[in-house]
């Protein structure tokens, strides 16, 4: 199935812009009267269809990184611009609507709503975005198809597996058809097999749908899946390897 | 948006209700629904107590309406023929006058004052109910027109537990006789013919002779009376009634039961006054209890909801999702509530009445009452679940995810 057929349209922004842009972010966090400098300066660029993995020790900031990116936390400094939109001093309801609309992020654990099916849980944004009915339910069996979760979409993730889970929540991290998606070590919790089937999956989409990823990890193994490494220590990117 | 963000809502709701934790949603529903009972309980014994007192005061105190002399007569002359006038008016079922006087009544060493009736024995008690509530002896009538009929409050009957025992004639009983000495100077002594309990203390103070017997020994009260009560059909009011009457005759004063009701007023006023505090503390209850529902629900899923708000779905959307679900708590609650009030307690309040000092009383059941009640039980839910579902999506949504 291509992209076109599962109605996950290629991306028709302007191809001369990056897709994400980031300059002199910093991000300290306070844990009682000790201040953290999770993130110091931190600039750099990532272009479209780019897979990037954020890697560093524990505590190095790459998931602070990504949370800035993703808009899920606001930077203390600096201008983050996504397809040409400088996001930093956007309102609330703004980077609400952005994350809805332009990003998807699938996190650590499985974060899907027990109540509602795979399917359910793949549409949810779609819904959310204002999709109609139809077209949303048929695009998230097709996305799930996509991941390989065709034959599971009426199960709810109780039913399901660690890396079936997570492949669910990158299905619905695609349903409003996204320029980027984040994900913050999508294989943390999963055994090796469905963590190898998770990754390759995620590649599989950056190469089909030419869909921007940035993921963390760490674990040296993964760099394999992405085209570019960001390596995070003590807040600060070194040099790529 | 807002379209969107309902029906993301509705879905979330109806999601969570269908196949979220049953025995939450049956908890919920089952403490809402005996909210709604006891929303609607006392109020209603409260509601069926006060039809009571008004049932009770128009059976034997006022009828429907009570025609009285003008202001400054002291009587209504010529009552056959307005009598007759009346009862041939549309809306009357029946009427009756009285003559009433002043006097003081005594039976060995007790004696009282009380007013006593000189009444038509035959159409009294088409319009009162009083001569059916006869515990001893009979009731007045054409036959048995030579005595008096008392009141139970006045008799006593050897009782010391009524009410008004003790300033009562404490041990009279049917045949006794009685001297009776009116404000007018005579003094007569009287046999005992029946006395009555109406189960209500201002009925039961009173006293009555006939008519017919009154003129022997009261000359000039003929064909006068002191009080005219009309009975109306049940289709007529009184107001009606009034309007009807009113041209009949130009030298008299109108009133309705509910004008005369006065004497009961500090009751019903008491009886409202708990009502109100008694449903405060209701609905209190149920704030208290779908705010703690919604709570708890909430905390168990800070995590899931800062994860909802990450990948974009908007705060009003949840906030939503968590007012439907108690709205339909609630209206759940309420429907099964109202069926278990309209078809249990009701019917078995009906066979099992309170017994009150003024007799037995059941439950008044009102459909505006209940429909009110319905409507604040669900603004009430819903305002307890929108705070602290607002407070919760107020939350950074990182804090949100990382709590546990």
């Amino acid at each position: 199935m291509n992209a076109r057929a599962a109605g996950v349209a290629e991306t028709d922004q302007e191809p001369t812009l990056p897709a994400i842009d980031v300059e002199g972010v910093s991000r300290n966090y306070h844990l009682g009267r000790v201040e953290v400098r999770a993130l110091s300066a931190v600039t750099l660029t990532i272009a479209r269809g780019e897979m990037v993995c954020v890697m560093g020790r524990s505590g190095s900031g790459k998931s602070t990184l990504l949370r800035q990116l993703s808009l899920i936390d606001r930077p203390d400094a600096g201008r983050i611009t996504i397809d040409g939109v400088e996001v930093t001093r956007l309102p609330e309801r703004s980077r609400s609507h952005l994350r809805l609309a332009k990003l998807g992020y699938v996190f650590q654990e499985y974060a899907l709503v027990p109540e509602l099916t795979a399917e359910e849980n793949v549409y949810l944004p779609g819904m959310m975005l204002g999709h109609p009915r139809g077209d949303y339910r048929w695009r998230a069996r097709d996305i799930l198809g996509l991941v390989g979760l065709g034959d599971r979409i009426s199960h709810r993730p109780r039913e399901l597996s660690g890396g079936e889970q997570q492949r669910v929540a990158i299905a619905r991290s695609l349903i409003n058809n996204p320029s980027v998606i984040f994900a913050d070590e999508p294989t943390a919790n999963l055994d090796s097999i469905s963590g190898r089937t998770v990754m390759e999956t995620l590649m599989d989409l950056n190469r089909r749908l030419s869909v921007t990823v940035v993921f963390v990890s760490h674990d040296a193994d993964d760099r394999r899946y992405a085209g570019r490494v960001l390596f995070l220590r003590d807040g600060r990117l070194a040099e790529g390897f | 948006m807002l379209r969107r963000t309902v029906r993301v809502s509705v879905f979330l709701a109806e999601r969570s209700l269908v196949r979220g934790n049953v025995g939450v949603t049956v908890m919920t529903i089952a403490v809402l629904l005996l909210i709604y009972i006891d929303l609607l309980f006392v109020p209603s014994l409260i509601q069926g107590a006060i039809d009571k007192i008004n049932r009770q005061t128009r059976e034997t105190l006022t009828s429907d309406v009570l025609i009285a002399p003008a202001h400054g007569a002291r009587d209504i002359s010529g009552v056959a023929a307005y009598l007759a006038r009346i009862r041939s008016s549309s809306g009357v079922a029946a009427a009756t006058a009285t003559y009433r006087v002043g006097s003081a009544i005594s039976h060995g060493d007790e004696s009282n004052v009380w007013s006593i009736d000189a009444i038509d024995a035959a159409s009294y008690g088409q319009v009162f109910r009083t001569p059916f509530n006869v515990i001893e002896g009979a009731a007045l009538t054409a036959g048995n027109g030579n005595g008096i009929l008392l009141g139970i409050q006045i008799a006593g009957v050897g009782n010391p537990t009524l009410r008004d025992y003790a300033t009562s004639l404490r041990t009279v009983h049917a045949g006794d006789s009685v001297s009776i000495k009116l404000l007018t100077g005579q003094n007569q002594t009287v046999r005992v013919a029946g006395v009555f309990d109406d189960h209500f203390l201002l009925a039961d103070e009173k006293a009555y002779v006939t008519q017919a017997w009154a003129e022997q020994w009261m000359p000039g009260v003929q064909d006068r009376a002191t009080t005219i009560y009309v009975k109306a059909l049940s289709s007529t009011s009184a107001q009606q009634l009034i309007a009807r009457l009113a041209p009949l005759r130009k030298d008299i004063a109108f009133h309705s039961s509910a004008e005369l009701a006065g004497s009961i007023k500090d009751e019903i006023d008491t009886f409202t006054l708990i009502n109100n505090i008694l449903k405060a503390i209701t609905l209190f209850v149920a704030l208290i209890t779908v705010f703690i529902v919604t709570y708890v629900d909430l905390v168990n899923r800070r995590r899931q909801i800062g994860i909802e708000r990450a990948i974009g779905i908007r705060p009003m959307a949840l906030i939503l999702s968590y007012v439907l679900k108690a709205i339909v708590y609630a209206f759940a609650g309420i429907a099964l509530g109202a069926l278990a009030f309209l078809y249990g307690a009701g019917p078995i309040v009906q066979q099992h009445p309170f017994e009150f000092p003024f007799g037995p009383a059941t439950l008044g059941i009102r459909a505006d009452e209940m429909w009110r009640d319905a409507a604040i039980l669900v603004v009430v839910a819903a305002i307890s679940a929108w705070v602290p579902a607002w407070r919760s999506v107020r939350m950074r949504i990182l804090d949100a995810i990382w709590s546990t």
